[in-house]
């Protein structure tokens, strides 16, 4: 009985624990129930822990648009989901709920991305203020496929080769509305033909997280985006040195989705993408983002 | 006696533009505290379109000062660039701007100079995107700070002075203050096609608005590379007369409790003379742009 015996407690309530996954970027937390109001000594271990390990997942969890809001609005204003990108949102989300779905219902996606592949990006970078948190729910998920991976783009600048950082250092990229992650055109923009010239904001390349103080690199989608005052094609050789040093396997951290998980993540550090899964299996998920700061 | 609720001490931010061709003040921001990320965005809004901000009534410290500017991008330190020293303790990313002794001014100084037209820190590859200055302790109608639109000059170019300036670069002289004194640690310089200082393109797009201005580091000063000195020297007098000329200026007359916010890559300063007798002292950090392309 002793050995791998559990300890009994009297605890009624379970202390928070953080759990890191062991790589690159990422912790599962612990011990704690998103649908309750969360106190404010565990709302600053969250925070902290987010800070420290850039992904954390919530295993478990029931949750309604309003628990995700509620939860959300810690860190920050709301931003609205429209849903333009696949023809507008069912009408009964509330108006924070973006979904990420490749379920078709009477003949319409309900949600966005479909079951395509999503290549690396990170979220509302193309708006003057990005999001700096993304909530992301799984309410249905495949057994298998649909792994989202994330990168951790503070040591994807601290290890940038000398040559690369002389260059992206003090400069601008274009952050392109006009292109969806799966790649379509995003619809209201017309595609894009000179990049120099493209729709979208322009951030600084290497930006400094306000809370943590320190230097990531921020690009907004793999493929797409130009470098100000470079030549298009020079822009482009460049970005695709910057991304794929940036999305060396030992940044990048895979999570395999169970249903009830809440996932959030730091678009200030972090991308994201996620591989193409079988059209033919359900795949749900809530997403909410919030408003970060003007990248500076 | 009033009933209704307490006033609170913010309201919504209103931004009231000067009328002139640049420059806009904003109401409701008490910027010795955070700005929630919204109010920032607006602000940043307002700058990109007035290109100089004014907040009345201010109260800040350097660590406020500092605080503000870093939302909107890592500070330049400024050790030395004006006096060759400031008073013992002073952060290295505030500069005084100031014609008192105890700051740092030399016995041989001129202060209260005219402080002729110039962009900060262009003499830097990085140069500044934002000024920002408060004013802690200045004397009111003396020592006023003009600024001149530069997306206007540059859109109201004469075709042949866009040709002229096409494509070049000119050099942002190091050697010399925006007062005309030499800095510490430099030599005059005798052939400015040699001189210290970054090169950059005369004509700028702006990191963020995407639009096109004229980029000059001091009137008096720089050189246009690959003229010869003579003719780089008419063609920036030309220039320069065209950047200043006075509908494209606004003029702010100072108050204590000011804080001015300014684009470097979009506006020129600079500022008349005044009575040296006046005790004048303002505190500023830049923050550091984008290489300009």
């Amino acid at each position: 009985m002793a050995a791998g015996g559990t300890v009994t407690t009297t605890c009624t309530i379970a202390p928070m624990e953080v759990r890191p996954t062991g790589g690159p970027l990422g912790a599962e937390i612990r011990g704690v129930d998103l649908a309750r109001a969360l106190p404010d000594a565990a709302f600053r271990g969250v925070e902290a822990a987010w800070y420290e390990h850039l992904v954390l997942v919530f295993r478990d969890q029931r949750l309604t648009d309003d628990d995700i809001a509620r939860f959300a609005r810690r860190f920050g204003a709301l931003h609205t989901a429209s849903g333009a990108e696949y023809g507008g949102k069912p009408p009964e989300l509330s108006e924070y709920v973006e979904l990420i779905s490749n379920i078709v219902r009477d003949g319409r996606p309900i949600g966005a991305l479909g079951a395509d592949e999503a290549t690396w990006h990170t979220d509302m970078s193309m708006y003057e203020v990005p999001a700096s948190a993304t909530m992301l729910y799984a309410d249905e998920v495949p057994a298998a496929g649909g792994n989202t991976r994330f990168a951790n783009l503070y040591r994807a600048f601290e290890t940038l080769p000398e040559r690369l950082r002389a260059i992206v250092e003090g400069r601008r990229s274009i952050h392109d509305a006009a292109t969806l992650a799966t790649g379509g055109v995003r619809p209201g923009h017309d595609p894009v033909v000179d990049k120099s010239k493209g729709p979208g904001a322009r951030h600084p390349i290497v930006r400094t997280h306000p809370a943590t103080g320190r230097r990531a690199l921020y690009l907004g989608r793999k493929g797409n985006g130009y470098i100000l005052g470079l030549p298009v094609a020079e822009s482009d050789r460049l970005l695709e040195e910057v991304w794929a040093h940036m999305t060396l396997p030992e940044f990048v951290w895979e999570h395999e989705w169970r249903v009830g998980d809440l996932v959030m993540w730091d678009n200030r550090c972090v991308a994201h993408a996620r591989a193409a899964f079988d059209p033919d299996l359900r795949r749900l998920l809530r997403r909410i983002t919030v408003m970060g700061e003007v990248p500076a | 006696m009033s009933s209704g609720p307490a006033r609170k001490r913010d309201g919504p931010i209103t931004v009231v533009p000067t009328g002139a061709a640049l420059g806009a003040e904003v109401r409701g921001v008490d910027l010795s505290r955070p700005c929630a990320p919204d109010e920032l965005a607006t602000i940043v809004a307002a700058w990109h379109r007035h290109i100089v901000l004014l907040f009345r009534g201010q109260r800040l410290d350097d660590d406020d000062l500092i605080a503000f500017g870093r939302r909107l991008g890592p500070l330049h330190r400024t050790e030395g660039l004006t006096y060759g020293s400031k008073p013992a303790g002073t952060r290295a990313e505030i500069e005084i701007v100031s014609n008192q002794r105890e700051d740092g001014v030399t016995a041989d100084g001129r202060p209260a100079d005219e402080c002729t037209w110039h962009t900060d820190m262009s003499m830097f590859e990085r140069p500044a995107s934002a000024s920002i200055l408060y004013a802690e302790d200045v004397p009111s109608g003396v020592g006023q700070t003009r600024f001149t639109n530069l997306y206007r000059a540059y859109e109201s170019l004469s075709e042949s002075l866009r040709r002229r300036i096409e494509g070049r670069r000119s050099i942002h002289d190091f050697a010399y203050t925006a007062m005309g004194e030499i800095r510490a640690g430099f030599e005059p310089v005798t052939d400015k096609s040699k001189g210290p200082g970054a090169d950059h393109p005369i004509v700028r797009t702006h990191g963020e608005t995407g639009r096109r201005a004229l980029f000059l580091g001091r009137r008096g000063y720089g050189y246009v590379l690959g003229l010869p000195v003579d003719e780089s020297d008419r063609l920036l007098d030309e220039l320069w007369a065209h950047m200043t000329r006075p509908e494209l200026v606004w003029e702010h007359d100072w108050r204590i409790g000011d804080v001015v916010m300014w684009d470097n890559r979009c506006c020129a300063h600079g500022r008349a003379a005044f009575d040296p007798g006046l005790r004048r002292r303002l505190r500023r950090v830049t923050v550091m742009g984008e290489i300009p392309v």
